[in-house]
């Protein structure tokens, strides 16, 4: 059996049904993300996991325990549950210092002191603040406060880690330092962790598996290469990465823009591949690391994502091919294009 | 303009203070100490300081015990009938202290409701319960104080991030752990600046401890300086009056700036993630006894006195219970027909209605200079026009009889005994709201937007009457109504200063109960509470603000 599972799970506000029927298997160590747009129920099942909201019907076992059930009528105390939990906001206690907000889990547990003492400078060095034990919070950066959240999640070796969208309030170079710190945790601990985000970067670098959420439907549950090569659905497609989408017969075909390659007239070395359309360059993009092409087709514009400059300029006629592609049953909404 | 500024705030509050501390200290014409040496070993003077210490510390302890109570039952709980606790909370509001104690002392004095019931039942002629003294001042300031308390602290609950209490529930806190550990810590700077906001307004306080004490011979630091005021055996008695008051004034003083010590850097800034409103803490069994409770204690401040005032205002005579036979609509036929009550009706509209549109104007006038033009001179025009927020009313009283007792210099003729003293008073005492509230909304005005306007080469004036004003002009409006609402039943400044024929609505109640005509008192009180809870409603629809409330 998994270490963690949720069955069944349902919930509405009212009439308005925010999760419908979701299930979830998640294995012991496993890094696991909820990602989606704001509103698709992303939150609202990281705090049913957190046992802060009920499912209106469902099943919810964590390590071998049932802690939710409508049927059985089971519902076990957020408390109770074993769980460590890092919010937006941080939510680090401002008038703790450092060492008492990451102790403060184990004082409620009643531990003794001197273990206390002991599991809090261990998580400390962990997260790299065993100078700043005395400080206050508001002496820290956003990126320190959100380490003491993290380490207070992490002092009582929960079952599981819950992270609800921490790294939104950190810049960006912030972030992708923290990104790596936090994975590097996770590894160091072993901890099995839910992250919630609505960042398709983030789940990518980080996640063992991703559940893409749209409407409290589960679109895709997957490996990051999975849900980038493979994507089930035209919304996860469009909502992970970028991608072209071409009608075909009633159906749709979706090509990464980095699928292509662009072959000039004349080019005799390169090989057209399996698929092709002829296109002209219509506007070029430079953006450091990788270039941008705009072509104009006969199915309408396909950009092409390449690392080095083409020799073409805009006005010039091009075949772009491929042998990647994603066939998709729906057919494609105007909005989704 | 800034001469005008100047001009007119070292005229109105600069003048009377230094007045009133040159005044401590001088005896004969000479300097001296001998006033301040009367004031704290005259034991008269030494006992009203410790009273006033001793009523205003209880007071504020029990005010903000029950005060935070309410709030924290009603905002984080599920308690029932909550929107009746805080409806009754905001009721208490619409009623002066001064009133307070009178409908207070009708229900506990000596001839109270309380008393009659139990010498009905028992057939006795003892009384079992007295108000007047320590323990009835105490009693109406605790009331009165925890719905201030309340107010403050509602929205400090609102404000608490549910996600720092989520963070505690899932380490297994229990909720009184949570309580205990996480949420009055870090409510305890706002706590800590609610206590303060009541000790000093029942320090600086008259009209309770003056109808609650008097009887008695109980004299607070506000009334003991009436009382030396008035006492002409003294020779020195405006002397020592202005030491008392002095001391007063660094009692506030020191209370104030102790607060912002304390509070430097502590004020911890939450930082807002999206938060989902926290689910209240469940009472279980406690739901239903804890709204009754609350309700019973929002009743106590509010429907009590009302209650109180209003059976005997429909009463025939004081004294008689209240009944069918005698119920009568008399006294307020009595009241409306009386001289009195007219004067002081058109005194008080008329000194609201200025005194607001004064102070407005010239709190916008210093609040301009100082945050829009950023005149050099704005550090002392800050200073002075922000003093009186430390300076009780009696004080202030105080300092504008000594500065204008004599007459006016040039013109040759003395405001005393006047409405215009009044009036200065009035102005004097609230023209630091109106510049508080109005420099307020200045500062939050984008500095990009006024930038905007001198790129496209507008100059200050215009800037000010194109882009500043049409902003603020809503808080302009407030300012106007917060100083007009506590006009209207202004009685501290206006006890001072009132003179025959310029009687003001709260000192027209204290004339009739010194006369004994408690009955019309009363409908006159009722009459005053309409008065302000219809002008709040008023606002409160137009203006859509709440809490207005003077």
């Amino acid at each position: 059996m998994s270490y963690i599972e949720l069955k069944n799970i349902s919930k509405s506000f009212g009439e308005k049904e925010v999760i419908k029927n979701f299930d979830l298997s998640i294995d012991r160590g496993e890094f696991i993300s909820l990602l989606g747009p704001s509103g698709c129920g992303k939150t609202t099942l990281l705090r049913m996991v957190a046992g802060f909201i009920d499912p209106t019907e469902g099943e919810i076992i964590i390590d071998g325990k049932t802690v939710f059930s409508s049927e059985k009528n089971i519902y076990v105390k957020t408390g109770k549950r074993n769980l460590g939990m890092v919010f937006q906001s941080y939510a680090v206690w401002p008038h703790m210092t450092v060492y008492e907000n990451v102790a403060y889990p184990l004082k409620i547990k009643k531990l003794p002191n001197e273990e206390q003492r002991e599991r809090t400078m261990a998580i400390l060095r962990q997260v790299g603040l065993e100078n700043r034990e005395k400080d206050y919070p508001w002496s820290l950066s956003g990126g320190q406060q959100q380490r003491v959240a993290l380490a207070r999640g992490l002092v009582m070796e929960p079952s599981v880690l819950l992270l609800d969208e921490p790294l939104s309030n950190l810049d960006v170079q912030l972030r992708q330092k923290m990104k790596e710190e936090i994975m590097d945790i996770q590894k160091r601990t072993g901890v099995t962790v839910i992250y919630v985000t609505h960042d398709q970067s983030e789940a990518l670098q980080m996640s063992d598996r991703i559940v893409v959420l749209s409407n409290g439907n589960t679109e895709q549950i997957g490996t990051p290469e999975e849900i980038y090569h493979q994507p089930r659905t035209i919304f996860t497609a469009n909502f992970v990465g970028r991608m072209n989408f071409i009608r075909k017969d009633g159906r749709t075909i979706g090509i990464r823009p980095e699928y292509i390659s662009v072959i000039r007239p004349g080019d005799t070395e390169a090989k057209p591949g399996s698929h092709s359309i002829k296109g002209n360059l219509g506007r070029y993009i430079f953006e450091g690391s990788r270039n941008e092409y705009f072509f104009d087709t006969e199915k309408g514009e396909i950009s092409v994502e390449t690392p080095n400059a083409l020799p073409l300029s805009v006005g010039e006629d091009a075949l772009l091919s491929w042998d990647r592609q994603v066939d998709f049953e729906e057919e494609m909404h105007e909005v989704d294009a | 303009m800034v001469l005008l500024a100047a001009l007119l705030l070292a005229v109105l509050i600069g003048y009377p203070v230094f007045i009133i501390i040159i005044r401590s200290f001088t005896l004969d014409g000479a300097l001296s100490l001998e006033n301040y040496k009367e004031a704290f070993f005259d034991s008269s003077n030494y006992k009203a300081l410790m009273h006033s210490l001793i009523v205003s510390a209880s007071s504020t302890v029990l005010a903000t015990i029950i005060g935070c109570g309410a709030a924290y039952f009603t905002v984080r709980t599920d308690m029932a009938f909550k929107k009746l606790v805080h409806s009754l909370f905001l009721f208490n509001f619409f009623i002066p202290p001064f009133i307070m104690a009178m409908a207070w002392r009708q229900i506990l004095g000596p001839v109270g409701t309380v008393n009659k019931l139990y010498q009905a039942l028992t057939g006795s002629t003892d009384t079992i319960i007295n108000i007047y003294g320590q323990g009835g001042i105490i009693l109406v300031f605790t009331l009165s104080s925890s719905a201030m308390v309340y107010m403050v602290m509602r929205s400090n609950f609102e404000k608490i991030q549910s996600s720092l209490e989520e963070a505690a529930v899932i380490t297994g806190a229990s909720p009184f752990q949570i309580f205990k550990d996480i949420v009055m810590p870090v409510l305890k700077p706002s706590i800590f600046s609610a206590m303060i906001l009541v000790f000093v307004a029942n320090m600086s306080n008259y009209g309770v401890p003056s109808v609650l004490g008097f009887h008695v011979s109980y004299y607070t630091l506000t009334t003991r300086i009436r009382q030396v005021l008035e006492d002409f055996s003294m020779a020195n008695n405006m002397e020592v009056a202005a030491s008392l008051s002095t001391v007063l004034v660094i009692i506030t003083v020191l209370t104030l700036t102790a607060k912002d010590r304390m509070l430097k850097g502590k004020e911890f800034t939450l930082i807002t993630g999206k938060s989902e409103k926290a689910a209240p803490n469940e009472l279980g069994r406690w739901r239903i006894p804890m709204g009754i409770v609350w309700s019973l204690y929002g009743m106590a401040i509010s429907f009590c006195p009302i209650l109180s005032i209003l059976a005997t205002s429909l009463t025939k005579a004081y004294g008689l219970p209240f009944s069918i036979e005698n119920f009568s609509l008399k006294n307020y036929a009595t009241v409306l027909n009386m001289p009195l009550f007219q004067r002081a009706m058109q005194n008080s509209l008329f000194l609201a209605f200025t005194a607001a549109f004064i102070s407005v104007a010239i709190g916008f006038l210093v609040a301009y200079l100082c945050v829009m033009a950023r005149s050099k001179a704005s550090g002392i025009l800050e200073f002075v026009i922000s003093m009186p927020a430390a300076i009780p009313g009696t004080v202030m009283a105080i300092a504008i009889i000594l500065a204008w007792l004599r007459p006016i210099p040039v013109l040759g003729f003395s405001i005393y005994n006047t409405i215009w003293i009044i009036l200065i008073a009035y102005v004097a005492n609230y023209t630091t709201q109106a510049f508080r509230t109005i420099s307020g909304s200045m500062y939050q005005i984008n500095r990009s937007l006024e930038e905007a306007a001198v790129i496209s080469g507008a100059e200050l004036p215009k800037i000010m009457t194109s882009i500043v004003i049409p902003l603020i002009k809503e808080s302009i409006g407030t300012s106007w109504f917060l100083i007009f609402i506590p006009c209207l039943r202004e009685l501290t400044l206006s006890i001072f200063l009132w003179s025959s024929g310029n009687e003001t609505l709260a000192t027209a109640i204290f004339t009739l109960q010194d006369a004994g005509n408690y009955t019309a008192s009363c409908a006159l009180s009722v009459l005053i509470i309409a008065m302000i809870a219809a002008v709040n409603i008023f606002v409160g629809k137009v203006f859509h603000i709440k809490g207005t409330v003077g």
